[in-house]
């Protein structure tokens, strides 16, 4: 199987690759950059867990080649953090407890962090429906969707600044 | 881990077609990848000899209106049209459809064409599309481009009439007369990220007195392909629409239906109950939609 060259913006910062045709983008980031906050849960786009965000949308890296990353930009977990300080959402779920075995929370923030680039007032309706694609088997949902709903309001908080 | 696969990436229609009848009727387009790749995990069976990438092929990826029809490339996402505010004001019974398909990840990628040539009886975009009238517009290497009904489409389940030197580009829609409206309502075990157990999409062009002028209604996974039932929707011509109209009609729709005996998901005679029910429900949100317009 050939491989193909992809050229990907991981975190802002620039990545030259060779990949096989069949190499997920989840496998990429894992064993291939080497950035393993990005976790595999289910493999088959139902847990989510393995969420980060392409060109400013939310996807399953676990359904997505890492040929068809080529050119684009992706944010993982990683890339929350800015200048050494915590994203208002890794503060926020924190704050409020929302990390128990922490598996499912890498996915759980980039979805909240697409979520909340797109709608930065969301109310909780929104947030569990925007959300749906992200499963816990710990916290039963309520810390994490109040983590985001917190988070939110920070963010817009420091907006007005 | 995915099975090794080669992955080509045409840049158009024809080059993609003609890929196909290169590497032969096995190898697989992919579009979005929601359903194709999560096959390509389990490890029975032949590899396909190519996976042919849809992703890069110009001019199937708009929403637009044209002399009175909405077009949607066959390469739009889900989530594209759930956000689009032509499809939420002109066509919301497909905004109803497209918006509770799998999760917002799924939905950035997975696109209305695979939707569609899955042929999966719970594909949710189907009866929508079929209570809208709505026709595909197909390339075919041996004839060019043509139009057909979308209730042709869909032959069994998970079969359609695409050849293997064909390629499903568009969705026709005729845009909606004034008085009417359209919604699709389903019942499943869970919020989200399920298939539905069975789905009604059901459509009422009214008259200025209130009486249905046309119904259309359609059946989600209760038949070996999306169900339009015609007779059942003949039975709401003439009469005022409320709660035992669309019951009594969605009795009638429940004696063409025929779903699987030996679905794990659910029995066929729960579904034979509830297709009632949900028509019901469905052409109520219809009417109020058309009330409020």
């Amino acid at each position: 199987m050939t491989k193909k060259t992809i050229k990907v913006k991981v975190n802002g910062k620039h990545y030259e690759s060779e990949v096989k045709g069949n190499t997920t983008l989840l496998d990429y980031l894992r064993n291939h950059l080497s950035l393993t906050g990005t976790k595999e849960g289910c493999g088959s786009g139902d847990c989510g867990a393995c969420s980060v965000i392409v060109e400013g949308k939310a996807v399953n890296s676990c359904l997505y080649l890492a040929v068809d990353a080529d050119n684009k930009e992706v944010m993982t977990v990683e890339g929350l953090k800015a200048n050494g300080e915590l994203h208002p959402l890794q503060q926020a779920f924190i704050d409020e407890g929302a990390v128990q075995c922490g598996f499912c929370t890498p996915g759980m923030l980039m979805s909240a962090k697409a979520l909340l680039d797109e709608n930065p007032s969301p109310d909780e309706t929104e947030i569990r429906h925007s959300m749906a694609g992200n499963l816990c088997r710990c916290t039963g949902y309520e810390r994490i969707t109040k983590a985001v709903s917190n988070a939110a309001q920070e963010i817009s908080a420091r907006k007005l600044k | 881990m995915l099975r090794e696969f080669d992955y080509l990436q045409p840049e158009s229609v024809e080059e993609a077609v003609n890929m196909r009848q290169k590497y032969g009727e096995k190898s697989i387009y992919i579009a979005g990848g929601t359903d194709v790749l999560p096959k390509m995990r389990k490890q029975k069976g032949p590899v396909p000899p190519a996976l042919i990438s849809l992703k890069g092929l110009a001019g199937l990826n708009d929403i637009r209106e044209e002399e009175g029809f909405v077009k949607i490339g066959a390469l739009v996402t889900h989530r594209e049209l759930e956000r689009s505010e032509l499809i939420r004001q002109t066509l919301p019974v497909l905004a109803d459809a497209v918006s509770q398909i799998g999760s917002v990840q799924i939905r950035n990628v997975a696109t209305i064409g695979g939707n569609l040539c899955s042929s999966l009886p719970s594909a949710d975009t189907s009866s929508p599309l079929l209570v809208l009238n709505a026709a595909v517009k197909i390339f075919s290497l041996s004839r060019g481009e043509y139009t057909v009904d979308l209730k042709e489409f869909f032959v069994s389940s998970g079969k359609n009439i695409l050849k293997a030197n064909e390629l499903l580009e568009e969705i026709i829609i005729p845009k909606p007369e004034p008085n009417s409206g359209g919604a699709y309502y389903t019942i499943s075990r869970r919020n989200a990220m399920e298939l539905p157990l069975l789905g009604a999409a059901v459509y009422l062009v009214m008259n200025e007195a209130v009486q249905c002028k046309e119904a259309r209604i359609s059946l989600t996974t209760c038949a070996p392909t999306p169900l339009k039932t015609e007779e059942a929707a003949t039975e709401l011509v003439g009469k005022k629409i409320n709660e035992e109209t669309l019951y009594a009609a969605g009795e009638r729709a429940a004696r063409d239906a025929s779903p699987r005996q030996c679905s794990f998901r659910c029995d066929s005679d729960y579904r034979i109950d509830m297709i009632p029910v949900v028509v019901k429900r469905a052409g109520m949100i219809a009417l109020k939609r058309i009330s409020l317009s």
